[in-house]
């Protein structure tokens, strides 16, 4: 039907590019629907928006969480709190998309009118502020001052609309947040991890396999070195290490991937290796790995998170040793600390 | 600080952060591959323009055929559905699964995801029982009471069950929940059924045991990810469960036939013999034995198949079904008149037929007074009457028109217009001389579908079997269509009714537009611009006015006599009767009658006979709305023009498109063959010449003599469509 009318409107107008106009013309009016409204487009829009920073801001706390710049210091308090500004950004993202196909079912209508990593997220969301700013008008007119007149049918079905793209988020955080969010874990039924699965009962990102450090990590030789500005060098076997008092704290494992998982750690805390090796209290701690190419095989350690006594070199987890995937023999775990910088396979400890 | 230097901040500060994303890219071109990211990015949107667009606007045109309360949960459900699916996609598929590491991706995501899906669906499929049964107070009822029954059966069960050990926290609320469920079930399914306590009691049984069947067979089995086997052995092992299942269903049903019927019990005595219902069954009597007669009547058989108590008459004149689109195919002696005429009786399975002539209705009384029988007169009682009786040629008192024009409005009308003008060609061949002109003119009046049809066939049968005739192959035969409006076929667009004049135009058809006809004599009409045309035959499908027994009853009434009823087809004014058809006035969702065609009417009895169910069972009523699907008028030629919900066809293919749609409509799979071995024939034969016995020219029909019953005359001229059954 719209076919005939555009032949027949560019039969009448004599001109080719008629027929596209008036095609295009009658598409747009084929969406009748009165919930392609300013005012749903509004909702929808504060919506995103809210959304859009939310991921962005979180964003930006774990890449400057995991390359710090020199003058930036994390509080090592709360323990979780990257727990929850990553579980929150990777979690928001599938909710997000049922609000961004929302809107452009809204606005689709419109688009079809004549005379229209890191760094891609800037892109993104410069772009999103112009279009707030563009659109700051309509959200005021609709949201602040009831200016419109509303038939009884609108609000029904508006509501109806904007509860089914809230189910469609609400339902997709429910089936995968539990991979970071205990309680609900039951429910993580679509989540890409399972809390709970994995050796000794926490998941893995990188194994030992994928690190290259298989053969390396069952060496007799395997010393633990404290080295740099310190008073006196340490080099510990597994034994003297084993020797030196053990307590055992409870902390997540927090991945850049969006799960996390607690666990008991049982080992020496940083701090009294420190002291026994005489390091001055502003002192920063490169934590070196045996795995050898790879951008995360050592991570810094600052005052706030070596003072800490939260922050153990681990030897046991939940009571066992070390399963080599979770960084046999010895491993890093600090509180508030992106999954990557809790370094495995630790083999030196350089001070500067 | 002004709304422009805000606005001109914001476009600032977005502004640099898109500058800042965009140089990093570049700065950290090796490991970013700007290229790649591009790619990604434009091949996004291009996934959202030629992938989901389409498929989002194919899915929504596919949902318009749900109706409004069921359409929302189920297109709500299905977004829900689909947003899951896109998220959950690339772990269904493993992507990103690694052989060292089984923390990655470890769950069967597929079988995950049907759950989900099936929650969800579970979840659209309640909220579309709920918005149904807030609108069905009757069934709300049944499944309310079903669920009490069930849950206070399942507390008896579960608790016979716990005290034998076999019940735990979590097994209590399971149950319960299986419980509440299978009574709601059992409510909606049986509680009109359960009218004593067997049938009460052997429903229950039967619907526990499907729960069984369903929940430990089936469900269960799915989700623990294995494949349902239905054997002897796999179900020994829950034999306990199905023993719990039929106990629970069984007490269910009992107490679920108690509860319905203290609930009549307490209506019964809260509404005292104000109305109390007849002790026998209501009779609904219809007359009129055409496409809104018939099709309500078998409506009506198919309510009373699931069970509606009522006696249902059809009183006709004629025992047959005429289908009025292949009239012009009889008068023109491309089809036998019998192969488009269907036996009314064997459409009929429930519906008593009496075959009589209506002389009155006595509305007061409720009788209907029919000529038939010994006595010569039948006195049929009824409780609810539809009036179906149609239009009859209408001659506006023009002088000579009642003898000597033709209609086309029966068998006998398409016969003798054959018969005559077949003798008028055998008339003509034995003449000489300017008299044959006259023989071989005819005249039409009347440009509307019937009128349009009937000159274009009668047109072809002439020129078809001239050859025959040896005498008159140096006479013209002359085709005459008189019409009083601007254009002919005034219901298509005018390009398309433009189109027609043409084409029958250059094939020598005159027309006299903007034209009325004034007397019809022996052997000339006479135009109401004062042109004579010298002929014998003239054919009237100019004016239709309402059958007068409609005419005749004591109501409102529109042009021309039509019986005026309200959107639910109820006559006003009067008790117990209805009307559909073209006796009918029935105001249109935007104020205008719907036009009087044979698609109208077929869809009327139908609204109709559900209505009157409704009212028998207590429920509400529907309006009448219909949007027409199309209109098709065949040209003769094999050409003809159609236009269906806005697209225009015309030509070959919309002839055959004519031929194709009339021959699924016309009833009964005999004369669907019967007819569609005519048209074979017609391919190879010519058409036959061969004279018929005529039947009489009937007398007009007579005004129903009701005592007392005020006469209305239908004087005021009704249009010049024509009331062409499409």
């Amino acid at each position: 039907m719209v076919l005939e009318s555009a032949v027949t409107d560019a039969q009448v107008r004599g001109a080719p590019g008629g027929a596209v106009i008036t095609l295009v013309q009658g598409v747009s009016g084929r969406f009748t629907s009165r919930l392609h409204s300013e005012r749903v487009a509004v909702q929808l829009g504060v919506w995103l928006g809210v959304s859009f920073t939310v991921a962005f801001v979180t964003g930006l706390i774990s890449h400057f969480m995991q390359h710090p710049p020199a003058w930036m210091l994390w509080p090592s308090r709360p323990v979780n709190l990257y727990r929850v500004t990553q579980g929150v950004h990777v979690i928001g993202g599938p909710a997000t998309i049922p609000l961004l196909f929302g809107k452009l079912w809204t606005v689709y209508p419109k688009l079809w009118q004549w005379p229209p990593f890191r760094w891609t997220s800037y892109v993104l969301y410069g772009a999103l502020v112009i279009h707030v700013t563009n659109e700051w008008a309509k959200v005021r007119r609709n949201l602040w001052t009831a200016e419109c007149v509303e038939t009884q049918e609108e609000p029904r079905s508006r509501r109806r609309f904007l509860g089914t793209v809230a189910a469609a988020s609400g339902l997709t955080v429910l089936v995968t947040v539990g991979e970071t969010f205990a309680p609900l874990s039951k429910l993580a039924v679509l989540a890409p991890r399972a809390p709970g699965v994995g050796p000794q009962g926490v998941p893995v990102n990188r194994t030992a396999v994928a690190a290259g450090v298989s053969q390396m990590i069952r060496r007799p030789d395997f010393r633990l070195v404290v080295t740099g500005a310190v008073r006196s060098e340490l080099s510990l076997t597994l034994t003297e290490l084993s020797g030196m008092p053990q307590h055992t704290v409870r902390l997540p494992i927090s991945c850049v991937e969006g799960w996390s998982a607690e666990a008991g750690w049982t080992g020496v805390r940083l701090r009294d290796l420190a002291e026994r090796a005489g390091v001055v209290p502003d002192a920063v701690m490169v934590v070196e790995s045996l795995e050898r190419s790879s951008i995360y095989r050592s991570s810094e350690v600052r005052a706030p998170h070596w003072n800490d006594p939260l922050t153990f070199l681990a030897l046991r987890i939940n009571g066992s040793v070390l399963d080599p995937d979770h960084g046999y023999p010895v491993r890093l775990i600090a509180p508030d600390r992106p999954g990557v910088l809790q370094t495995k396979w630790v083999t030196r400890v350089m001070v500067s | 600080m002004s709304a422009k230097i805000r606005r001109w901040a914001g476009y600032g500060a977005g502004g640099a952060l898109i500058i800042t994303g965009l140089a990093g890219l570049l700065v950290d071109a090796a490991r970013t591959h700007p290229f790649g990211w591009a790619l990604w990015f434009g091949g996004l949107i291009v996934a959202h323009d030629a992938l989901v667009v389409p498929v989002v606007l194919a899915v929504g045109a596919a949902f318009a055929v749900l109706r409004e309360p069921f359409r929302s949960p189920a297109r709500a459900g299905l977004v829900v559905a689909a947003v899951v699916c896109l998220v959950a996609l690339p772990m269904v598929l493993g992507i990103g699964r690694r052989a060292d590491n089984p923390s990655l991706l470890p769950l069967d995501y597929g079988r995950n995801l049907i759950a989900v899906l099936t929650v969800i669906a579970l979840a659209a499929a309640s909220a579309m029982a709920v918005s149904h049964l807030r609108t069905r107070p009757e069934a709300r009822t049944r499944v309310l009471l079903g669920a009490a029954a069930g849950l206070t059966g399942g507390l008896l069960v579960s608790s016979l069950m716990a005290v034998q050990g076999m019940l735990d926290a979590t097994g209590w609320a399971l149950s319960l929940v299986n419980a509440v469920i299978m009574g709601a079930v059992l409510g909606a399914v049986a509680g009109r059924r359960a009218r004593d306590l067997a049938t009460a009691f052997s429903c229950g049984v039967l619907v526990g045991l499907l729960d069984w069947a369903s929940w430990q067979l089936t469900l269960r089995p799915l989700l623990d990810g294995a494949v349902p086997t239905w054997s002897i052995g796999f179900a020994g092992r829950y034999f306990r469960d199905l023993v719990g299942d039929v106990l629970l269903g069984g007490i269910a049903g009992v107490l679920l036939y108690a509860g319905l019927t203290a609930r009549q019990a307490a209506a019964a005595r809260s509404a005292p013999a104000v109305s109390a219902a007849p002790a026998a069954p209501p009779r609904i009597v219809i007359i009129g034995g055409g496409f809104g007669g018939v099709s309500t009547a078998r409506r009506l058989d198919r309510h009373a198949a699931r069970g509606l108590r009522a006696e249902v008459t059809l009183i006709s004149d004629t025992n047959a079904l005429l289908f009025t689109p292949m009239l012009a195919g009889v008068a023109s002696s491309s089809l036998e008149p019998r192969h488009v005429s269907a036996p009314v009786r064997a459409a009929l399975s429930h519906t008593a037929f009496l075959h009589g002539h209506v002389d009155a209705i006595d509305t007061a009384r409720r009788v209907v007074h029919v000529a038939t029988g010994e006595q010569g007169m039948a006195a049929v009682p009824y409780d609810l009457l539809v009036l179906a009786v149609g239009s009859v040629p209408h001659y506006f008192d023009l002088p000579g028109l009642a003898e000597h024009a033709f209609a086309l409005k029966t068998i006998g009308d398409a016969t003798r217009l054959r018969n005559h003008v077949l003798g008028m060609l055998e008339r003509a061949d034995l003449e000489t001389g300017s008299i044959r002109a006259e023989l071989l003119t005819f005249v039409v009046a009347g440009g509307g579908f019937a009128g349009t049809e009937l000159i274009a066939e009668l047109f072809d049968l002439v020129h078809g079997v001239l050859h025959q005739y040896p005498n008159v192959r140096d006479v013209e035969p002359r085709f005459v269509l008189v019409h009083a409006g601007e254009r002919i076929l005034p219901e298509l667009s005018a390009e398309l009714g433009e189109y027609a004049l043409e084409r029958l135009r250059r094939r020598g058809i005159e027309f006299r537009l903007k034209t009325v006809v004034a007397e019809s004599r022996p052997g000339a009409v006479r135009l109401g611009d004062g042109e004579t045309i010298p002929t014998r035959t003239l054919a009237w499908t100019a004016g239709n006015h309402p059958h007068p027994l409609a005419a005749a009853l004591p109501a409102e009434h529109g042009r021309g006599g039509s019986v005026v009823v309200d959107s639910f087809l109820r006559v006003a004014g009067v008790e117990g009767v209805w009307a559909v058809g073209d006796c009918a006035l029935i105001p249109g969702a935007d104020g205008r009658p719907y036009p009087p065609t044979a698609q109208h009417a077929l869809r009327e009895g139908r609204t109709v006979a559900d209505n009157i169910a409704a009212l028998l069972t207590g429920r509400s009523l529907t309006e009448f709305r219909f949007r027409g699907i199309g209109v098709l008028v065949a040209l003769g030629h094999r050409t003809a023009v159609a236009e269906i919900r806005g697209h225009r066809l015309s030509g070959l293919f919309a002839w055959l498109l004519w031929r194709a749609v009339y021959l699924a409509k016309l009833p009964g799979g005999e004369r669907k063959a019967r007819v569609l071995a005519d048209w074979l024939i017609e391919l190879a034969f010519p058409r036959d010449i061969a004279l018929t016995p005529s039947p009489s020219r009937p007398a007009p029909e007579p005004r129903p003599s009701t005592p007392g019953a005020p006469m209305s005359n239908g004087t005021t001229a009704s249009s010049a469509r024509g009331a062409r059954h499409e």
